[in-house]
């Protein structure tokens, strides 16, 4: 237990842990309406689409890059399966679909960060631009609701004790947990993220890594458009705006650097679920969304000082 | 010699200890004014870190110091700065994409009337440093575009600027070229005659003899002595610094007579211009020793080779089959493994542990279906490093956490983690001690003697002579020379080097 304490890691993940508990307690003794298993399934559900895209940023983090544009990704594959269903396609294909094109949305990305040596940053900041256009101009700007109800009773359909999004999300999650903790890619991510250089002189591809983890944003992302569209009933044009920062907000409350070459899908677990409990507390609470929107801005900069600061 | 014995910087047992490793124990020392004081020991002994307590970026957990008898004690950096210490880092602090002269007054710009900066000023004063240091370049070009021993001028210069009690250099020669290292030594004699004190820290100790007065000797984070410098000899301070005696082993063996073919490159050219039209052969179990000056192409050459840069031309051919190396991948799936120039950069992976960055070259070794089988990495890692005596023995460790010397040996365990046919070495002894150098030396013999083939590519002449069974020497891209390793001499290397 000692040389438990002594991994940095390991005191930041009860570092947060205990923050969430402590954000319940909180939230307990102010409303009763917060502690039972209904609200608690609650908070899951709605932190499943950003835990989706945040698995994917957590990657993407770890190898020292950055993805703006996973908001546009989820509206836009969200509307091709939209679209594709409306036109008659049955949901499990045209979710097959959705899911291969939002992989070759993220490698895009990928090709041009990794074959072109541009600044994720920009080469997203890009696509987050080009994407929401797409999306706008194949929907003419209007929601498409045609294939709601289908959509709706195939995915209410799926739902067992534990609603589906929630299952859908954490099994996202533990396979990425896996794949990072023992999988060679996993390794090869911190590898790339804290030496790029180095990396491939040992006989890597990094760039075929850089690739692989952007498409795997796109493709986690499309899974939360899979949920989304579920919830929602229709494809929205504007969907997804402003997921990207939720997302990079949970990767950093859960001890992602964007330095490159660190973080974890435990912390980005708990960091959705941090980001999540403070909405829906507050909203229980009747607090103005203004302060909501306040509050987790204060939270992200807490958990950044932490960080600085355990790390030395 | 200057015997003025008035104690300027005194330390008493200072110590410092990183999570469970005891960086410092006790250690003391003193510097008196006007003396050139070097401060000697192996990598990992603890004299970066004890440089480091006296110039305010480490605190001491224990300990006392004096400066001009007045005690102190120095929170930042800066602090020291402003009592008159100044240290020029053994790694290069500047901004690369920022002229020389705003990098030498970085953070003390001059200021002009309007509260502008005054470039001219600051390049006429930095200017007329760089002369006196015989430099060759002026201060209004981008630092970036300076070769690494230029860099390190500047660096030097930077800190002459200031006004100073005490100077320590860390291994101000590793990367400067003979010439430079004279105009260095003529700068560090200059200012001993004004009175300031300088620390010096290299790790040739030829280099000590020339210009020092006095040394202290640390061995493993303890203070063993400090001496008068004319009243000792090389061999006694080697042995005061690893503890045991080292001779003068010579690493050569009779030539085993049939010369086998192993890897042939005709007619190479890289992009750029760096190399051009090499051609030559390596022998099976054979050490070919690479030998030019700085930027005489050596490193693109190998670079070429192993595919981590493309070639504009030429062909590349194992045991007499052509094989295409496209990147380093191809090169390690051919046998062929590369330890790079750069550790820092190039060689390893700071935030990883070290098993993990000596598995990285070939995980798939320990993939068990498709996870990776972590006891078995940890077993076989372990080998390895135990077999190199890497320092501490603890592999969870991240890399970023040893010394230079046992991150060196963490790149060479990954390299023959790979079980290569061919290695190439490139720099492998830059900025580490006697005592690790004298493994790798016996390290690399081992790896000839069991059949490997060696290319070793050093700017240390000696270190060249002493283990090439052949020598190529190169000059602005071109191979200029051969000489079997055996009789050549450093004057025959260098009348090559530099250009026939």
């Amino acid at each position: 237990m000692k040389k438990l304490l002594k991994n940095p890691n390991i005191t930041r993940k009860i570092g947060i842990i205990a923050s969430l508990l402590v954000l319940m307690v909180v939230f307990t003794a102010l409303t009763n309406k917060f502690f039972s298993v209904s609200n608690f399934l609650n908070i899951l559900q709605q932190a499943a689409i950003n835990l989706c895209v945040a698995v994917g940023m957590t990657f993407v983090i770890i190898t020292g890059g950055i993805d703006l544009s996973v908001g546009s990704v989820m509206a836009l594959s969200g509307m091709i399966m939209a679209m594709l269903m409306e036109a008659g396609v049955s949901p499990v294909l045209a979710v097959l679909i959705g899911l291969f094109a939002g992989a070759a949305f993220g490698a895009v990305n990928g090709l041009m960060i990794a074959k072109l040596s541009l600044q994720p940053f920009l080469v997203t900041l890009g696509t987050m631009s080009a994407y929401r256009g797409i999306t706008l101009i194949i929907s003419n700007g209007l929601p498409v609701r045609g294939f709601s109800t289908s959509y709706v009773n195939f995915m209410n359909s799926l739902n067992g004790i534990i609603p589906f999004p929630i299952v859908l999300s954490l099994i996202l999650a533990l396979i990425a947990l896996v794949v990072l903790r023992y999988f060679k890619f996993g390794q090869y991510l911190f590898a790339v993220g804290g030496n790029e250089e180095a990396t491939r002189l040992s006989g890597i591809n990094t760039a075929k890594i850089k690739i692989l983890t952007y498409a795997l944003s796109g493709f986690t992302s499309t899974l939360a458009a899979v949920i989304f569209l579920g919830r929602l009933g229709a494809a929205d044009p504007q969907a997804g705006n402003g997921y990207e920062m939720n997302a990079i907000a949970a990767a950093a409350i859960g001890g992602a650097s964007l330095a490159g070459g660190k973080g974890s899908i435990v912390g980005t677990i708990i960091g959705c679920l941090i980001l999540q409990t403070l909405n829906n507390g507050l909203t229980l609470l009747n607090v103005q969304s203004f302060y909501q929107t306040f509050a987790i801005g204060i939270i992200v900069l807490i958990a950044t000082i932490i960080d600085r600061y355990s790390s030395k | 010699m200057n015997t003025v014995n008035e104690t300027i910087l005194k330390m008493e047992n200072i110590s410092k200890r990183f999570g469970s490793v005891q960086a410092l124990e006790n250690v003391q020392f003193e510097l008196k004014k006007g003396e050139v004081h070097a401060l000697i020991g192996e990598n990992g002994a603890g004299k970066s870190t004890f440089l480091n307590i006296m110039s305010g970026t480490y605190k001491p957990d224990a300990g006392n110091m004096y400066l001009n008898g007045k005690q102190v004690q120095f929170k930042t950096p800066l602090a020291a700065k402003e009592q008159g210490i100044v240290k020029v880092h053994q790694e290069l602090q500047l901004i690369p994409e920022i002229t020389v002269a705003q990098n030498m007054f970085l953070g003390n710009e001059i200021i002009g009337k309007f509260g502008t900066i005054n470039f001219k000023e600051m390049e006429k004063r930095a200017d007329a440093m760089l002369e006196k240091m015989y430099a060759g370049f002026h201060s209004n070009v981008i630092t970036k575009t300076l070769s690494t021993a230029q860099q390190q001028m500047v660096e030097i210069a930077k800190a002459l600027l200031h006004d100073f009690n005490v100077l320590a250099l860390d291994e101000p020669t590793a990367s400067l070229t003979n010439k430079e290292i004279d105009e260095l030594f003529k700068i560090v004699k200059e200012l001993r005659n004004q009175g300031k004190s300088i620390i010096y820290i290299s790790h040739r100790l030829d280099e000590l003899f020339e210009i020092c007065d006095r040394a202290t000797v640390f061995r493993d984070g303890k203070y063993i002595d400090t001496v008068n410098v004319n009243e000792i000899d090389k061999p006694q301070l080697v042995k005061m610094m690893v503890g045991r005696d080292i001779g003068n082993e010579n690493y050569h063996i009779e030539s085993t007579g049939k010369k086998e073919p192993i890897l042939e490159v005709k007619n190479l050219s890289g992009n750029n211009n760096r190399f051009n039209n090499i051609s030559f052969t390596l022998n099976k179990g054979e050490i070919l020793g690479l030998a030019g000056l700085v930027g005489a192409g050596r490193t693109e050459l190998v670079r070429g080779i192993f595919g981590a840069d493309k070639l504009k031309e030429g062909k590349i051919y194992l045991e007499g089959k052509e094989v295409t190396i496209q990147c380093p991948k191809d090169a390690i799936d051919q046998g062929i493994m590369l330890i790079p120039e750069d550790r820092k950069l190039q060689g390893f992976v700071p935030g990883l542990t070290n098993t993990a960055n000596v598995a990285l070259s070939n995980l798939d070794r320990y993939k068990k279906y498709v996870v990776l089988n972590f006891s078995d990495m940890n077993r076989q890692v372990k080998t390895l490093t135990d077999q190199l005596d890497v320092h501490p023995t603890d592999n969870n460790l991240q890399t970023k956490q040893l010394s230079g010397g046992n991150q060196q040996k963490i790149v060479v365990a990954k390299a023959l983690n790979v079980e290569p046919n061919i290695l190439i070495l490139d720099e492998p002894t830059r900025g580490i001690d006697v005592n690790a150098k004298h493994e790798i030396y016996e390290l690399i013999r081992r790896l000839a003697n069991a059949g490997k083939s060696i290319i070793l590519i050093s700017s240390e002449l000696p270190e060249v002579l002493k283990l090439s069974d052949r020598i190529l020497v190169m000059y602005e891209g071109k191979m200029t020379g051969e000489l079997n390793g055996q009789e050549a001499t450093e004057n025959e290397i260098m009348r090559f080097a530099v250009g026939g």
